[in-house]
């Protein structure tokens, strides 16, 4: 992974998916699959996941995802890093995306506490479906007073269908402004 | 893989310019063949190049002196093309960076032609983006709407074959379309139609991509060829008439009967875009079409299979008669 002279707080992960979107990549899917430092699919043991996941040239990531079992959660998390967040802040991101059969994906944004984590979940789900779709959507950290702006580690979480399903992310970007 | 760009032009020497800095910037194109149907001011390299961004003979352009339609100008081209692959492509059409991810790709890839999706400029009208919805209903009929890259079964190509019939959202392999014979139909208008059903008739590896590679720019009125309302539509019949007897011939199954189903939708955007003067003529020829092609085992099969189009035959059919 190349160097990120880039400053900021969404520095990191964009430039995490900058590479992502520039190079070509692929593999077989598990309960975690590291795609990135900062870019993992996780999945619910449980689930019993598989499949293959690709990164095309000039595109994020498609995913061909298989389930054998029942579980709870399958996640794309994209790690945010740590540090303060400034009052009046949006935590945000925009993205691309279809699938073969329609399906939603719920973005949500953890934050690390010192016992834990808290998540906060954004508004919109993002549709995906056969055609090219884009969202685009922010969470405000406004009156948000269990969403701490200082946190030790946060994540932007897609938490995707926990059934068998095809999913492209032909592109995203993350913007704390 | 090398790659030709193979571009007709008619007046249009801003759009052309516009587009050779393109190709330029994409660095996918090993040469661009352009052929200048007699604009009023002939095509010159100074023009259209004017950084020297194609030098020597990675530019062609050549020139007819009477205007002879853009089939002609793309027949013409393919003649001159020396690089294994080509794209044809319209002046007035821009290409996209994902065309240059798709070529990437296609590095080292066996294949006789790969579809890709395009943008219509007429999608953003409505707020959307993407093809026509006609267009995306056929691709998703295929189930080929998402995937950067597959290859396309026999059943899959009958249910492509009926998109818009355009020459450019193609990469074709040289060596396929000399094999066949597959060249342009050399009518004024419509001159894309065997071009396209040919390729899908010959074609054996036909791969198919999600990638927007083209941004397809339609524009109502003006003296574009898609806007010409006259005489010219009525040759449509010719190569109509010759593909549906190859078709038939060939492949006597899902293609014939999707060719038969484009064929019906075409009559009718005929006749919404010609003059009203010539719309009994041509009401009777596709009448004529009709009878002489669509014979009883093949309406039998038709009105059990596809009732609505066997619907809309027998109504164009009535239709010619008066």
């Amino acid at each position: 992974m190349t160097g990120n002279i880039a400053i900021g707080p969404d520095a990191q992960i964009n430039h995490a998916l900058s590479v992502l979107r520039n190079g070509t990549a692929e593999g077989g899917i598990g309960n975690e699959t590291r795609l990135l430092p900062g870019v993992v699919l996780r999945a619910d043991p449980e689930l019993k996941a598989g499949g293959r996941y690709t990164s095309p040239e000039g595109r994020l990531l498609d995913l061909d995802v298989t389930t054998a079992g029942a579980g709870s959660w399958l996640a794309l998390h994209l790690s945010l890093g740590g540090g303060e967040y400034a009052p009046g802040s949006f935590v945000g991101f925009a993205c691309r995306v279809a699938a073969p059969e329609p399906i939603t994906v719920q973005p949500c944004l953890r934050s690390g506490t010192e016992d834990g984590f808290v998540d906060r979940f954004y508004n919109k789900h993002i549709l995906a479906m056969p055609e090219e779709a884009s969202h685009l959507d922010a969470l405000p950290l406004q009156n948000q007073p269990d969403l701490p702006l200082h946190a030790p580690w946060r994540e932007l979480i897609l938490f995707l269908p926990t059934h068998s399903f095809r999913w492209s992310l032909h592109d995203l970007r993350v913007f704390v402004i | 893989m090398t790659l030709t760009l193979a571009i007709p032009t008619h007046n249009d020497t801003e759009c052309l310019r516009r587009l050779l800095a393109q190709a330029r910037d994409l660095s996918i194109f090993d040469r661009v063949v352009v052929v200048d149907d007699a604009s009023d001011t002939p095509v010159t390299r100074e023009e259209v190049c004017p950084d020297g961004a194609w030098p020597g003979d990675s530019l062609t352009i050549l020139r007819h002196e009477a205007c002879r339609g853009p089939g002609v100008a793309r027949n013409r081209a393919l003649e001159h093309v020396d690089t294994d692959h080509l794209l044809f492509f319209d002046a007035d059409d821009q290409l996209t960076p994902d065309l240059a991810a798709l070529a990437h790709r296609l590095r080292g890839r066996e294949f006789d032609f790969c579809l890709f999706r395009h943008a219509d400029s007429r999608r953003n009208h409505w707020g959307g983006q993407g093809q026509m919805p006609l267009d995306e209903a056929h691709w998703r009929r295929a189930g080929v709407q998402v995937g950067e890259l597959g290859s396309v079964s026999p059943d899959q190509a009958a249910a492509l074959a009926e998109t818009a019939n355009y020459p450019w959202n193609k990469i074709y392999r040289t060596g396929f379309l000399r094999k066949h014979g597959i060249r342009c139909s050399e009518t004024l208008v419509h001159e894309d139609i065997e071009l396209h059903w040919m390729s899908f008739r010959h074609g054996r590896d036909v791969l198919v991509s999600d990638r927007v590679g083209a941004f397809h720019f339609v524009a109502a009125g003006g003296q574009r060829l898609t806007n010409r309302r006259g005489e010219e539509r009525l040759a449509v019949f010719g190569p109509l008439d010759r593909l549906f007897n190859t078709l038939a011939a060939d492949a006597p199954g899902k293609l014939a009967d999707a060719f038969l189903r484009f064929v019906s939708g075409l009559f009718d955007w005929i006749r919404g875009n010609i003059d009203p003067g010539l719309l009994a003529r041509f009401d009777g020829a596709a009448r004529d079409f009709l009878l002489t092609h669509v014979d009883e085992p093949r309406f039998a099969r038709i009105t059990r299979t596809d009732p609505v189009l066997a619907r809309r035959i027998v109504f164009q059919m009535e239709r010619g008669r008066t």
